[in-house]
């Protein structure tokens, strides 16, 4: 029989705040957390506008030591010269998540606890590193280049910090990746291998990071905190943002017995593939279809059960009705469950947007509401069917769903429940 | 070596002790400043701040075993010292660095030469 698994901490390096209860006040007040950016000063087709920028932190710089973090934080300086400029927010992002969920070093540093991360590394000091070594002509390149910039920056770095005894693993599927992370750290502690798994998605929010995908004509070349409108007519593409978000997860059993507070619980998970196109969603919204079926499957759930749906929605033309597509097919015998894609508040946060989401879920979960569609003036005629409420709404259920997608066609949904229930 | 403003390009926010003491050895090239640079750079990478400063332990400190320094951190202020004295120090001669004397006397002779 498989264990039951707990979420018993948050952590939260986000655009609509850097702690749980700022996070909730922005979701309930549709507070956004997208502000103007400046890359290219002065250039006259300036890409990229607004992205959903980090307060409290400037990472900036490709300097360790003129990094600024928040006073709350004592971190160990020889354990930042080794980060990428989203590992600080990642290391912070968990040390919020252990101290709320109450776990001391013995619990953390232990063959029990094991750690997913998910980022897509640090183009920002891996051009550097690059270019230092380019100018060389491969004779000179920095120790920590490596270990700081590729993709498993964030394992090599918490893994250490933490003394990780574990599994320790990074997980890249795009911005399916922290999805991922979350349903697979559930799979280990439902089959027994680990008692509990810190997941950590992160992301940087700078040219680096995010102009490559303007090159795809994925992102809103719109300017102004509503440039992110999932769902809307409006809509041109997607708005960048990073940061980190830390979930705990424990099986339920150990949870109890330390008597640890249950934010929410996390029942089940599905992902299928598009079998179509490196990065656009399949038309028809196959792929995601069959994760949500998928996941109810699970976790032994009928659509009808379900609450709140946080959807993917980037406020892309064609991802936007894909995903409504796969609504509207899991979900024809309740097309009113409520829907919304927070990321009209917070941006897309690419790898971490997965865990970003589900911790949204959690905390809408535990704090009984349902978020807006925010940004939503004039639907899209193709979403019209799909119920997008545009106040908060009581939550009026016990169950949850968290959608990703990924190029490459992967689709992840999380479904969490009401710890309370 | 490079002039000091260029030093302090390349060391963003490093110690201001650190950058003082390259600009003494700069102009005056006594050892005892070359020694504040070296010792105060790893002083800098180290978790803590050493209770006295690094360049006054004896000769004999190991720099692995008594400072608690990794071969990564180490690989890490020969790159800054590299950069900074134009100097290639070998992997070899790396690994032969096991105390804070050893350190000292090569670099020492590296740049008398």
């Amino acid at each position: 029989m498989q264990r039951e698994v707990a979420v018993t901490g948050l952590g939260w390096v986000t655009s609509i705040g850097c702690d749980g209860a700022s996070v909730l006040h922005s979701l309930r007040h549709s507070r956004s957390g997208i502000r103007p950016v400046d890359w290219f000063p002065g250039a006259e087709d300036n890409p990229v506008k607004v992205a959903g920028t980090v307060p409290e932190f400037d990472v900036s710089s490709h300097a360790w030591p003129l990094w600024k973090y928040p006073g709350q934080y004592t971190l160990r300086r020889d354990a930042l010269r080794s980060l990428p400029p989203h590992g600080i927010y990642a290391l912070c992002a968990t040390l919020q998540a252990l101290e709320d969920a109450g776990l001391a070093e013995s619990e953390i540093s232990s063959p029990r606890t094991g750690l997913f991360c998910a980022s897509a590394g640090s183009p920002m000091l891996m051009r550097r590193h690059l270019s230092q070594i380019d100018a060389s002509s491969g004779a000179r390149g920095h120790p920590l280049g490596v270990v700081s910039s590729i993709s498993g920056t964030l394992n090599f770095n918490l893994g250490a910090y933490f003394k990780i005894k574990g599994a320790n693993m990074g997980v890249v599927s795009a911005c399916a990746s922290s999805s991922h992370a979350v349903a697979y750290a559930m799979e280990e502690i439902r089959s027994g291998r680990q008692e509990r798994m810190i997941v950590v998605g992160a992301e940087e929010v700078n040219a680096e990071t995010l102009v490559p995908f303007a090159a795809m004509r994925a992102l809103s070349p719109s300017a102004g905190p509503d440039a992110s409108c999932p769902f809307d007519r409006r809509r041109d593409g997607f708005v960048g943002t990073g940061g980190a978000v830390t979930l705990i997860l424990e099986s339920t059993a150990l949870a109890h017995s330390r008597s640890a507070r249950l934010r929410a619980l996390a029942r089940g998970w599905g992902q299928a593939s598009d079998g179509h196109n490196i990065a656009i969603s399949r038309e028809d919204g196959d792929g995601l279809a069959r994760a949500m079926e998928n996941a109810l499957a699970d976790a032994a759930l009928a659509p009808r059960d379900i609450a709140y749906i946080n959807a993917h929605a980037t406020s892309t033309p064609v991802g936007d009705l894909s995903e409504t597509r796969a609504l509207a097919r899991v979900f024809a015998d309740h097309p009113d469950v409520p829907v919304s894609s927070t990321k009209a508040l917070t941006g897309h946060a690419l790898s971490m947007a997965g865990a970003l989401e589900a911790a949204v879920t959690c905390l809408c979960l535990e704090d009984s509401f349902i978020p807006p569609q925010a940004h939503l003036r004039e639907p899209d005629p193709g979403c019209a069917k799909l119920h997008l409420p545009t106040a908060p709404l009581a939550l009026g259920g016990e169950y949850a769903l968290s959608n990703s997608s990924g190029f490459g066609g992967s689709n992840v949904t999380l479904v969490f429940r009401r710890a309370d229930a | 070596m490079i002039p000091p403003s260029e030093a302090a390009e390349k060391l963003p926010g490093y110690p201001e002790e650190v950058l003082q003491a390259y600009a003494d050895y700069y102009r005056e090239r006594r050892s005892h400043d070359l020694d504040r640079v070296v010792f105060g750079l790893i002083a800098f990478l180290l978790p803590e701040p050493p209770e006295r400063p690094l360049h006054e332990l004896p000769d004999s400190t190991d720099l692995r075993a008594d400072l608690q320094i990794d071969s990564i951190t180490i690989a890490e202020v020969v790159f800054i010292i590299e950069d900074l004295f134009d100097l290639k120090i070998s992997n070899d001669t790396l690994m032969s660095l096991q105390t804070t004397g050893d350190l000292k006397n090569h670099l020492r002779k590296e740049l008398a030469g």
